[in-house]
């Protein structure tokens, strides 16, 4: 048996199952929204994460998820969910987490209008199954166990920009930004956050903003910072640099949790 | 000359080629990512094994580490299959824990009624059901090839480069996988509609 030989065709039966399980419906809104906010708290206060090599087991991955299938919330916006509507998922977020975070993971989701919805049936939108790539498709590279453990980026990859949407090129990263450095520095920060030890925190982000101004992760940092300076009672500091993000990073998912710690600061 | 739809102020994700690779901030990018994506990470998760209690816990670590692994990734490359490797990675992890690997997904499976036709009696729910029960019983890392192939459509060759492994060990792991799944399926569906290469 060598690689040429053609694959059997799926059989019948397999064919169905797969494609039933091709049209399984998009999560509701509520869905959306809950692993949406989790996931924008974790980047910002350091909380439970994935880690850098794909994910930690699921019970450590944080707090249980509000609002889960069984909870009377999150049936009702299963309900609405499967009206396969992004506004009914806003409708749902506000009614579910309360006006004030309702209002900011409304705006979340809202930034980017034109975002396609989510599908009824997204997967349904996976390709024919072939036994090649189809012409001109460009495919990963990337093993899967190198994942966590690549700190380089290829040639072919591009720079993220330090700014938004319309961020111009010469915003883009320093290329000798050393990627490692950013996240040692970050993830010090984060370490300290999560002891209560908002100084310190600013300590590394500032050095952080020293050694990489325009580093990758700047974004973050400056999430970070807003969030440390608020919580070590510096406000007028805070405002400022909340300011300058929603200046700098108008779409950025973390401008919420920005906007949150100056509206709300963390207590010390 | 991708199909990916670009506004003035967002960009929709292909979902085999990816984001259009255009400048934008990597929160931006990330929830572009997660708006399209969202689904497909789910439910690759829940056919991996990850049982539906912690559904959220491991989808949310996924979105951290595609976030913190955006630097990383090329754009000119769909975004399917990478998203596939970090789901993967995280479910091997989920899965080593002995409490996970034995869970059981019983509590997604209708069980069929066994006095009708498999076609008549299982609704594409239960269809569902049945296979995402099915797949348990297959191998973690052959179940890995059946679902980027037959499911997502990513060719052989494609998948022996995103998993490491050599082509010959990916066709032979999707022969086995196809027919480990057939029996599974034949296990679980009537006696009296087995599946060819299952039991009879």
């Amino acid at each position: 048996m060598t690689e040429h030989e053609p694959l059997d065709p799926l059989p019948r039966e397999l064919a169905d199952l797969f494609e039933s399980e091709r049209a399984r419906p998009a999560p509701s809104g509520a869905t959306y929204v809950r692993i949406l906010d989790r996931v924008s708290s974790t980047l910002v206060s350091g909380g439970p994460s994935g880690g850098d090599d794909g994910g930690s087991p699921g019970g450590d991955a944080g707090p249980p998820a509000a609002g889960g299938a069984g909870t009377s919330a999150g049936a009702g916006a299963g309900k609405l969910g499967a009206l396969g509507s992004r506004a009914v998922g806003m409708l749902a977020a506000a009614f579910l987490v309360g006006t004030g975070a309702g209002a900011a993971i409304h705006a979340l989701l809202a930034t980017p209008a034109s975002v396609a919805p989510p599908a009824a049936s997204p997967v349904a939108q996976a390709p024919a199954p072939t036994t090649s790539a189809a012409p001109g498709e460009t495919v990963p590279r990337m093993a899967v166990d190198d994942l966590p453990n690549v700190s380089v980026t290829p040639a072919s990859a591009r720079a993220l920009p330090v700014g938004s949407a319309s961020a111009r090129r010469d915003d883009a990263p320093a290329k000798d930004t050393s990627l490692a450095g950013e996240r040692a520095l970050l993830e010090e920060a984060r370490m300290a956050m999560a002891q209560g030890r908002a100084p310190a925190a600013i300590v590394a982000l500032t050095r952080h903003e020293s050694e990489f101004p325009r580093g990758r992760l700047a974004e973050e940092r400056e999430a970070m910072l807003v969030q440390a300076l608020a919580r070590a009672g510096r406000t007028a500091e805070a405002q400022g640099r909340a300011r300058a993000f929603r200046e700098r990073y108008p779409d950025s998912l973390l401008l919420p949790i920005v906007e949150g710690a100056v509206r709300n600061p963390p207590a010390p | 000359m991708t199909e990916t739809v670009r506004s003035s102020q967002s960009i929709v994700v292909d979902p085999v080629r990816g984001t259009s690779g255009d400048e934008r901030s990597a929160s931006s990018e990330l929830r572009a990512i997660y708006l399209d994506q969202l689904p497909y990470v789910m439910s690759t998760l829940r056919r991996l094994g990850v049982g539906e209690r912690d559904l959220e816990d491991i989808t949310h670590d996924v979105f951290v580490t595609v976030h913190r692994r955006l630097p990383d990734y090329d754009r000119a490359r769909p975004v399917r299959p990478w998203l596939f490797g970090i789901a993967y990675r995280a479910a091997s992890d989920y899965r080593r824990l002995a409490r996970h690997r034995r869970e059981d997904m019983d509590h997604e499976v209708d069980a069929p009624d066994t006095s009708q036709p498999v076609d008549e009696r299982l609704d594409q729910a239960q269809q569902r059901s049945l296979l995402v029960a099915a797949l348990q019983d297959v191998e973690l890392d052959r179940r890995a090839v059946l679902l980027m192939h037959d499911l997502d459509g990513i060719g052989v060759p494609e998948i022996a480069e995103q998993l490491g492994i050599p082509l010959n060990t990916a066709y032979s792991r999707l022969r086995l996988a196809r027919k480990d799944l057939q029996i599974a399926v034949a296990s679980r569906a009537p006696r009296e509609r087995a599946l060819p290469g299952g039991p009879s």
